[in-house]
Parts: structure tokens; C-alpha cells; sequence
């Protein structure tokens, strides 16, 4: 669905960005492909109607397959993540492609937990944002995530 | 009677056991569009875990709130802390509990820990969800 062969970073930096990684398009049958593995059968994600019924324009991609693509896209390039939050602030439609970028925003190297905190943002193929992250990284941790 | 939004009470489901099977992370992992980087079945998504939601002795918790048929859940927040890493291969048990917003009888949030069988703590997920009232359709 998008790129890996990134470098790898320690992100370990105030103001480190993770490079944008564009994912998809997410087209319906990856939506119900999801909805199949996941279990999550809510009907607005794979029924028109439905969404309609839920005041959305067209049933939107599910939130916790964005948030798999946001951590994706900072594990592959070496963030070794041991939390993540997410806000939704827009759905993502069915269809459209979507890209994450970061950037690290505080480090904290003292004290035996040495963490970074990196800020990501998913945006849709307007260019809107539709959800932001914020992933505590460990760092000297090596590569890769957790 | 205007149907309750909410489930009437908060809920707590579990421990339940569950182990995280290879091509149950492989098939997690293709259906994401996960399928580059790692390998398939190397290292278990962060996300993985969001299925045990949707487990059947577990997926009363979410499920209710629209099983009236008036409400759906929508997503608005979520959050995930590891302890330590999940493995392949490994069993675990998890525990799910659900909650209300006292001043807010649209908000619900599930909240599920997960624990290694010695007991280790290896993760926490919490998810907040808005009810929406479903509308007529109107393209109908």
C-alpha cells in the first residue's frame, strides 16, 4: 500500500520529522477486508445507506486501520513506540488515499526514560486533516516497534 | 420512549484467553495494507489487540450501544500504552470494561487490559466513542 525502504531515524530531536507516506487509495473492499479480520461490523462503514443514516457523506474508513497506518508509518522508519493516542477529527471517506507525516515536538533525555514525543498527522487527499497522533518513542531502544 | 443512547450500566467482561495466532496477524496485517516492511507475522501491529473488542464473549461492550438499531458508535479517540511487547505464538488474557460519561449520555468509552498469564501487565487500550442517532435516509 505505500513505500518501505525509508531510513531509519532515532528520532531522538526535537523537530526530527518522519518523512509523509502515502497510503492507499482504501477502496471498499480493503474496508471490508478490514471489517472481516478486525470483527468490527458496523454497517456505516461498509453501507451507504447506513452512513447516511449516521449524517456522513459516504461510509468512512475505520478509525483503528488509520491509526494502524499512522504507527506503521513511524515503526518503518525505526520509532520503537510504546504509546499512541489519537484523535478523529474528520472521517475518511471510502476511495480516498491518505497520507501520515510527523514530526518530533519534546524529548526528554534525562532520568533512566529517555522518551521523545512525536506529533503525526493524517491527512486525506484534499489535503484536510482528518486525525492527529501523538507517539511516546523510546529512545537508545534500537529499532523498530513495539 | 426515546431509546437510551447508552447502555444502562457500566461493564466489565473478562478475563478472557486468547492467543495471538500467526495468520490471524498475517491476514490483520494484509487487511491494513500492512503488507510491506516487516514481514508478515514478525512483529505483531499495535493495533492487533482492537480485534479482541470484537471477540464473541467480549463484543457485548460495544455492541449494545447499537444493537437498538437507533444508535452507531462512532470512534473519536483512542489510546494505546505497552508495557512490553506481544508475541506470536503467546496467549494472554484480557479484560474489558466500559464506561459512561455521566454528563455526556452519548459519550461511551471501553477500556481493555491486557496481561500476560504470569500476570505481567503488557498493554492497556482505550477506546472513546461518540453514539450517533441514525436519521432516516434521505437518498433512500
Amino acid at each position: 500500500m505505500s513505500g518501505g525502504g525509508l531510513a531509519r531515524k532515532d528520532f531522538a530531536s526535537v523537530g526530527d520529522r518522519l518523512a509523509p507516506q502515502r497510503f492507499g487509495p482504501i477502496g471498499a473492499e480493503a474496508v471490508r477486508a478490514f471489517a472481516a479480520v478486525s470483527g468490527d461490523r458496523n454497517p456505516i462503514h461498509v453501507d451507504a445507506a447506513a452512513a447516511r443514516r449516521a449524517g456522513l457523506d459516504a461510509p468512512p474508513v475505520h478509525g483503528m486501520q488509520l491509526v494502524a497506518l499512522m504507527h506503521e508509518a513511524a515503526a518503518r522508519e525505526g520509532a520503537a513506540i510504546r504509546a499512541f493516542s489519537t484523535r478523529f477529527l474528520a472521517p475518511v471517506p471510502v476511495g480516498e488515499a491518505v497520507e501520515v507525516s510527523g514530526r518530533v515536538v519534546k524529548v526528554d533525555q534525562g532520568g533512566a526514560d529517555p522518551h521523545a514525543v512525536m506529533r503525526l498527522f493524517l491527512t486525506r487527499g484534499d489535503g484536510s486533516l482528518a486525525c492527529v497522533a501523538e507517539a511516546e518513542i523510546l529512545i537508545g531502544a534500537g529499532t523498530g516497534s513495539r | 420512549v426515546t431509546p437510551k443512547p447508552v447502555p444502562s450500566a457500566d461493564l466489565t467482561i473478562g478475563p478472557i484467553e486468547a492467543v495471538i495466532d500467526a495468520d490471524a496477524v498475517a491476514a490483520y496485517r494484509r487487511a491494513t495494507g500492512l503488507e510491506g516492511g516487516a514481514p508478515a507475522g514478525s512483529r505483531v501491529p499495535a493495533t492487533f489487540p482492537a480485534i479482541w473488542l470484537w471477540h464473541p464473549e467480549a463484543m457485548a461492550a460495544v455492541a449494545e450501544a447499537s444493537a437498538s438499531g437507533t444508535h452507531a458508535p462512532i470512534l473519536v479517540a483512542q489510546r494505546f500504552a505497552y508495557a512490553q511487547a506481544l508475541a506470536v505464538g503467546e496467549r494472554y488474557r484480557f479484560t474489558i470494561r466500559r464506561f459512561r460519561d455521566a454528563g455526556d449520555a452519548s459519550a461511551m468509552a471501553i477500556e481493555a487490559t491486557v496481561r500476560r498469564l504470569d500476570g505481567s501487565l503488557a498493554a492497556t487500550f482505550r477506546a472513546s466513542y461518540r453514539l450517533v442517532a441514525l436519521g432516516a435516509d434521505l437518498a433512500a
